[in-house]
This record gives C-alpha cells, structure tokens and sequence, in this order.
C-alpha cells in the first residue's frame, strides 16, 4: 500500500471517529423522554415478549415462596401446639417477594407457632400500591418531557417567542422539576434565537456554575462560547 | 451468550429498571458511539434515534442487572441485534456488493474537492457498504469505536479467533477499496 493510500485510509477512519451529529443533544433528549414513556405506558412493545416473561417469573417465585410456606406452616402446625408467638407481620415480606424470599420461606414458617392462617392473604400485598405511585411518578415525567418538547419544537419551527412562553409555562406547572437541567439548557438556545445574547449567556453562566457535574454542562458552556448557533 | 450475563453476575433475575438518572447519563455517554456504529452498518440518520430508543429501552429495563462499565457493550450489541434484523442484506453476494461499490465510484467527487468531513464520510460509507456485513461490523467496532477484539467478539458473540480473522479481512478489504478510490480519483487521492 503506498503512502497515499495509507493516508487516505487514515484520514477516512478519523473522519468515522470524529464524526459527530450537530443535533446530538436534542436527540438524547427525546430518546430520554421515548424511552420514559415507553417503560411507563405501552404493553404492546417489541420487548413485551421478555417483559411478559420476567412478570411470569416472578409470579412463579411468589407461587412458589407462598407453597413452600403454606407447607411448611402447615406442618409445624401439626407438630406443635405451642400457642402463636410469631407476629403476623413475620410473614409480611412474602408479599414484596423476590427471588430470596423463596429461600428464606422455610426459616420463616419453621417459626414455632406460626399458623399458616395468620398469614396475611395475598390480597393485602402493597404491590399494586408501589405500583401506581410509580406510575403517577412518572406520568408526571413524562408531562413535563412533553411540556419541554413542545417548547422545543417552537424553537425548530422558528417561533423563539413560542417557546418561551411555553417554558415559562413549564416553571408555573412544576415548580419541583425533575428535568430542570433540560430546561434551561433549552431556555438558553431560545434566548439566544431571541437575540437575548446577554441574558442568555447570564443564564449559561450560572448553569455551568451551578451544576458542575451535569451533562449538560459542554452544551451550555458550547452555546455561551459560540453564541446562537 | 449474553453479554450482561458475561459482563457481571446477575443478582436479581427479575427485571428491575434502572433510575431515571442513569438512563440519563448513560445517553448522553454512549448515544455518540450507538448513532456512529448505526450509521456506519448502513441505517439512515432517520433510522438511528428509532433503533438507540429500543437499545436503551432495554437496557433501562435490564440495566439493574449490568455493571456501569458494561453499558457500552450492551448497548452496541443491542443495537447490533437490532439492525441486523431489520437490514436483510446480511446474505447478500459479494457481486451485488461490487456492483454497489461501481455505482458509489460513479458518484464521487472531482478531484478538485476538498476531502471535508462530510465527504470523508460518505467515501467510509461507501466502501464499508461494499463489505460484507460481518467484516463490516467488526471492522466499525474495532477500528472506528476503537474496542479491543475480545470486547467486539463478546458483543458479535462470535470467538475471539474469528473475530481476529474477520478483522483482518475486513482491513484487507477496507485498504483494498480505499486504494481504487484513491485511484479513481486520479494521482492526488482523494484529496
């Protein structure tokens, strides 16, 4: 190979290296925001044949845990009459079952005096409870990740006073936000487009101060330095 | 073999998703790399985002289960999986790829321009696209993201010794290509 060719070759891989899609941060955002929604909502995904799989799993486990202990209850009933000392409550983590709790099944009902009656019913299980917090945890997740990209799209669709407006909305409706950070990288590319240089570029300052450690951090110092893109 | 499996012993085989805040963090350090490999396999930019969302859905759902320092490989072999499946060509014959590798010949620049980024991109396209998909793959993986052989077989799920050998193939080939581009494009290269 000669030295031109090697130099092309060369030159090709650093480009392949290098190469880098302008509009990176905003694409992680919205796969951020995708991927949220789709845990959060959806059944019908590509991976539901898994997820379907690891819920089966586990129901298994329960079934399982809760088998093992209803014998082994049972036949510490049969062989003891000691009256029940054990609180009712000792059965409780049967309930937040995981995969340990099938092995620790045994150790639980060999409790003397442990009635498999005492047990709470599978009904009492605090799951679906978790379950819903969670849910509501992130359903207003994802309301203030569209909030955000509908500001967003303003931008695009070059109307900056839009989007301003609508991130001033954003900080009326969620005064506790989770993705604050997205905000107000966002809030500085709209004041820019507003040709709000100087605010803009207060605001970037005191972003990058005030959070070190975000990963949005590059991109804010990137837009202060530069200016509008 | 999986490779969250192989990067790290499962503690909890049932499905616990990963915080918001590692999902976040794990975008925006890997999101570069997945977008890079995607394109260089041949997906459209328009394509990219759809197949990362899908990589990174699962790993927000198996995460908890995979060391921080193995994200990088799940993901890449998530999103290798993925694009294999939808892209059928992986069977194609080598005379179609020869034929594609003519009409990118036929479409390249003069020689007057100047080898910017985004034409050094589109000559690294169109020579890995004329390479079998199995010598592309490893050649992106290990030339382009620059991992070691033995993270790319893990992730291909192919032998190390096979690995090895594609990736000697695949930088034959590669020179091979590049060599009758610099041709085409008369005694200065491509420059």
């Amino acid at each position: 190979m000669s030295n031109d060719d090697r130099d092309l070759v060369a030159s090709l891989l650093e480009a392949g290296r290098r190469d880098v899609a302008p509009d990176e941060a905003e694409r992680q955002s919205r796969i951020y925001a995708g991927v949220i929604a789709a845990a959060s909502g959806s059944s019908g995904h590509a991976t539901a044949g898994t997820r379907g799989l690891g819920s089966w799993t586990g129901l298994t486990v329960v079934g399982l845990g809760a088998l093992v202990l209803a014998s082994a209850g049972a036949l510490a009933l049969s062989r003891s009459d000691a009256p029940s000392s054990a609180p009712p409550a000792a059965a409780a983590p049967l309930a937040e079952t995981t995969p340990s709790a099938a092995l620790d099944a045994p150790s639980v009902a060999s409790a003397p005096g442990t009635s498999v009656w005492e047990l709470p019913s599978a009904r009492e299980t605090k799951k679906p409870a978790a379950a819903a917090s969670r849910e509501r945890e992130r359903d207003g997740l994802a309301l203030e990740l569209a909030a955000i990209e509908s500001a967003r799209r303003k931008l695009r669709e070059h109307d900056p006073a839009g989007a301003l407006a609508l991130l001033d909305d954003y900080d009326r409706r969620f005064p506790h936000p989770r993705v604050a950070d997205e905000a107000a990288v966002l809030r500085v590319e709209v004041l820019f487009a507003l040709g709000r240089d100087d605010e803009a570029r207060r605001l970037g300052h005191d972003f990058v101060e005030r959070r070190p450690g975000s990963i949005y951090r590059a991109r804010v110092a990137q837009l202060v330095e530069g200016g509008a893109r | 073999m999986l490779l969250a499996r192989a990067a790290m012993p499962v503690e909890h085989p049932l499905e616990v998703p990963v915080t918001d805040e590692r999902l976040r963090s794990a975008i925006a350090a890997h999101f570069g790399s997945l977008r890079r490999v995607l394109r260089r396999l041949g997906l459209p930019e328009f394509e990219v985002d759809d197949v990362a969302q899908e990589a990174f859905l699962a790993l927000y759902r198996k995460g908890s289960a995979i060391h921080p320092r193995a994200e990088r490989q799940f993901l890449l072999q998530a999103a290798i999986r993925l694009v294999v499946a939808r892209q059928r060509y992986f069977s194609r014959r080598r005379e179609d790829l020869e034929a594609t590798f003519d009409q990118f010949e036929q479409v390249r620049p003069t020689p007057e321009e100047e080898l910017g980024q985004q034409q050094a991109l589109r000559i690294l396209d169109g020579i890995l696209t004329a390479m079998p998909l199995e010598l592309r793959m490893v050649f992106n993986l290990c030339e382009l993201e620059q991992l070691s052989v033995p993270d790319a077989a893990a992730i291909l799920e192919v032998p190390v010794g096979t690995a090895t050998s594609r990736l000697r193939r695949a930088r034959e080939q590669f020179e091979k290509l590049a060599a009758r581009v610099r041709v085409a494009h008369g005694s200065g290269g491509a420059r």
